[in-house]
């Protein structure tokens, strides 16, 4: 993925460190050659004074020797003595003085110019870049005798010096060559890692797309430049529905599979400069430049929900496949990063609750209802302590007797300034938050308690709690329910647990050892909107189920829609077959509950005989109605 | 040492130099006895003697002459000097008694008649005997003197050294005409 400039997005922080790595390595050549510099100097000073030393010594030999030969007068001994000095290449030239100044012998190197020098006027040691002068008086037992004048050139210590000097100097290059390729390869290896944590800094290692912190700072920019060039920018969120299933069913190995995919689709769809980025597991996003007005954006997102309705084929599987996509524009749904991401997420979402598979614009009823959402939570964490929440109960008839054999408990919630707010709106955000858990826990507490009253006055009417996928989630479920039967004196028997399938399904495994715990309580479950999803049939023998509902939406059109009739008769008999009585819910006519009780049904709730009624109303209700009694056989349970 | 130091050490021995230059070293134009005793203290300068000879500490070191009297007066002049710091005490001597205790024996032209005796005397005493006289000294001293293309030699016979147990430097023998 590229950026405007042509370059990978994280690698433009990199032209610093290239240069770094090349002052590196000036400053280590400088270091080294000043080093080298110390080191020739060091050297010089050592060889020189090595020199000096040599020549004091020779001076000494010298002295002594001739001492004899001055005192005797003795010329060809001191001559003799002084050619001693052939020897040692770096004395140029070599005199004898007597004590008066006079010449007494003298030594030149071959080729050496001669030299006349008063021994009075010259100091016993000076020493010039070229040469080395020395002079010394020559004694024997104390007594001077005469003086010695001696010249070394430094041509042998330059010579060894201009060695060294090039022995350092190839050392240094050596070194700096050597440090040069371990640099460079370091850097080189340092270049890979640091591109491959800006790859995963800014790109999802699945779908190979930038990530979200990518998509962060390009919608940021993108932003900019369109506010300072008054143009648009179309922003597009686009979630898969349901992703969730596959990965569930057919694992993540699957659900990466899909992802990459469906990104290749996505990144195939944009047209040339546009990116696609992934910013959550199955969130997508896209930014769009250059869109005219919001009927070209449809057109876009219409092409995304197009392209991906087609079949995929991922890991063998044949999946469909559906998306949903929120759409915010700047300038018309927002100014500033914060609002316009919010809105398309908004307007996402909104897609997803009109059935999935579509795409939505922003607009400011979403913002209201979000806001509307926000304030209802609010007052949703109140509801428990101001005491808002009524529970209404719906009687359950035996359909062969007419009789009232059970209720179903249902919450209700009376808003202090809204009046009565729906279950649908609240549970669901009750189930978000987490609040279902304490106000389940209410529910429950409050049925028994209220069963337990209408049981006392010998009523045989069980009352059917409502528990939420969320609840059973919840560790201490099962302790909290025996807690609230123990407090409430209610006998077991009279309580029954309704779930739907699928909440059942998806806890199974890890709640199934608790289950029987309630059955060894003598609870037992109901399984609610049976047929809704998936009707296994293997759960209903591993479970202590004890009763099916089947769902209203079956119930509705019978006994006129044959399909419904069938799927109805079919599953009572299913039932049956399991010995589980049967609830039809929803009854509002005569002739649906007459065709359910000719077809065997048990049991039926509708409005045809009550709607939820509050507990004072209930026990009215028991008084006009034939209400089963204690002691009556009931042969319907187990 | 600082150089300061080290130039004012120099000039100390420069200065050492003017003062002894009379004594030290035989300039061209000084006389032959000058020469000859300036010689015969260089002689004595390389020369060690058996320790008995060297027994007490700041005693002299005695030169024995026999010899002309413009010569003895030469040698006499070397008394002014020191010899590894020991003083030097120049004794004329007439018999060959005499020639005990002396560290240096010179025989100059008429101590011709007593040498024989006088080396008799001496053999065994550890004195440099050391002569002017030519030819049929040189097989009976130490060290004879004598003078060749106007410059003065000497000749060292090692076996009376060594018999008179003297060491002489290396130095010493390097410079004489002959040494056997």
């Amino acid at each position: 993925m590229k950026t405007n400039t042509g370059l990978p997005l994280w690698f433009a922080q990199k032209t610093g460190p290239i240069n770094h790595w090349r002052m590196d390595l000036v400053v280590t050549a400088a270091a080294l050659l000043l080093a080298g510099i110390v080191l020739i100097v060091a050297e010089f000073v050592i060889l020189r004074s090595s020199l000096l030393g040599e020549l004091n010594v020779q001076m000494r030999i010298i002295g002594d020797n001739s001492g004899a030969a001055l005192m005797f007068n003795d010329r060809a001994a001191a001559d003799e003595i002084l050619s001693t000095l052939q020897a040692s290449p770096s004395v140029d030239i070599a005199i004898l003085y007597t004590p008066q100044g006079k010449d007494f012998a003298s030594y030149r190197r071959l080729g050496v110019e001669a030299l006349t020098v008063s021994p009075l006027s010259v100091r016993s040691q000076r020493v010039t870049l070229t040469y080395v002068e020395y002079i010394r008086t020559v004694e024997v037992e104390g007594i001077p005798v005469g003086t010695l004048f001696m010249r070394a050139n430094m041509r042998q210590l330059y010579i060894q010096l201009l060695w060294y000097v090039g022995t350092t100097v190839m050392v240094v290059m050596t070194i700096i060559a050597a440090a040069a390729l371990l640099l460079r390869r370091m850097r080189r290896v340092v270049a890979h890692a640091e591109e491959r944590v800006g790859y995963l800094a800014y790109y999802d290692t699945v779908t190979h797309l930038p990530n979200r912190h990518a998509f962060n700072e390009r919608f940021e920019t993108m932003l900019g430049e369109a506010r300072a060039n008054t143009q648009n920018l179309t922003l597009l969120f686009l979630d898969l529905d349901d992703f969730k299933v596959v990965n569930d069913t057919l694992g993540h190995h699957v659900g990466d599979s899909l992802l990459k995919t469906v990104a290749e689709k996505l990144s195939a769809c944009v047209r040339q400069g546009d990116a696609v980025y992934r910013v959550g597991g199955d969130e997508f996003a896209m930014i769009l430049p250059n869109v005219l007005d919001r009927e070209n954006a449809v057109i876009i997102a219409e092409k995304f929900i197009r392209i991906l309705n087609r079949p995929l084929s991922v890991e063998g599987h044949t999946l469909y496949v559906s998306a949903s996509i929120g759409i915010s524009m700047y300038p018309q749904d927002g100014a500033d990063t914060t609002t316009l991401l919010r809105n398309a997420d908004a307007a996402m979402y909104s897609a997803k609750e009109r059935g999935k598979n579509n795409f939505q614009h922003f607009s400011e009823e979403m913002h209201e209802k979000t806001s509307l959402r926000l304030a209802l939570e609010g007052d949703l964490r109140l509801a428990l302590e101001r005491n808002e929440f009524e529970v209404h109960y719906q009687p359950i008839v035996a359909l062969a007797s007419g009789e009232v054999v059970a209720v179903e408990a249902l919450l209700r919630w009376k808003h202090p300034e809204k009046g009565m707010i729906s279950p649908n709106a609240f549970i669901p955000l009750a189930e978000t938050t987490g609040l279902i858990v304490p106000i389940g826990e209410w529910v429950l507490r409050t049925a028994c308690l209220h069963a337990q009253t209408w049981h006392a006055q010998g009523h045989e009417v069980q009352v059917s709690v409502n528990l939420s996928g969320r609840q059973f989630r919840e560790e201490p479920l099962i302790d909290t329910i025996l807690h609230i039967l123990l407090e409430t004196g209610l006998d077991p028997s009279m309580l029954m647990l309704e779930i739907t399938e699928s909440v059942l399904m998806e806890h199974a495994e890890s709640t199934v050892a608790r289950l029987y715990r309630l059955k060894d309580m003598g609870i037992y479950l109901s399984i609610d909107d049976f047929g809704t999803g998936y009707s296994s049939m293997t759960y209903l023998k591993r479970f202590p189920v004890a009763k099916l509902k089947i769902d209203q939406s079956f119930i509705r059109d019978i006994p006129d829609d044959s399909e419904d009739v069938a799927i109805t008769t079919a599953t009572i008999q299913m039932a049956h077959g399991l010995k589980l009585p049967v609830v039809a819910e929803g009854i509002e006519t005569q002739a649906q509950a007459d065709f359910l009780r000719e077809h065997g049904c048990d049991l039926g709730q509708g409005y045809l005989f009550s709607r939820p009624i509050n507990f004072v109303a209930l026990m009215e209700f028991f008084e006009s109605t034939p209400v089963r009694q204690k002691l009556q056989s009931s042969g319907l349970r187990k | 040492m600082t150089l300061r130091g080290l130039s004012k050490t120099i000039m100390f021995f420069l200065g050492c130099l003017m003062v002894v230059k009379a004594y030290a070293m035989p300039p061209g134009a000084v006389s032959e006895y000058e020469l000859k005793a300036a010689y015969l203290y260089n002689f004595a300068l390389f020369t060690t003697w058996p320790p008995e000879k060297m027994a007490a500490d700041g005693s002299a070191i005695v030169f024995c002459v026999i010899a002309q009297d413009a010569q003895v007066a030469s040698i006499s002049g070397l008394q002014s000097k020191k010899l590894r710091d020991r003083s030097i005490l120049v004794r004329p001597i007439v018999s060959p008694e005499d020639g005990r205790g002396c560290h240096v024996l010179f025989i100059g032209a008429n101590g011709a008649e007593v040498l024989p005796q006088l080396l008799e005397v001496v053999r065994d005493a550890g004195a440099l005997t050391v002569t002017d006289i030519a030819d049929f000294a040189r097989k009976d001293t130490v060290i004879s003197m004598a003078i060749e293309n106007g410059r003065l030699a000497f000749d060292v016979n090692l076996l009376n050294a060594r018999r008179a147990r003297l060491t002489l430097s290396s130095k010493l023998l390097k410079l004489a005409r002959s040494a056997n």
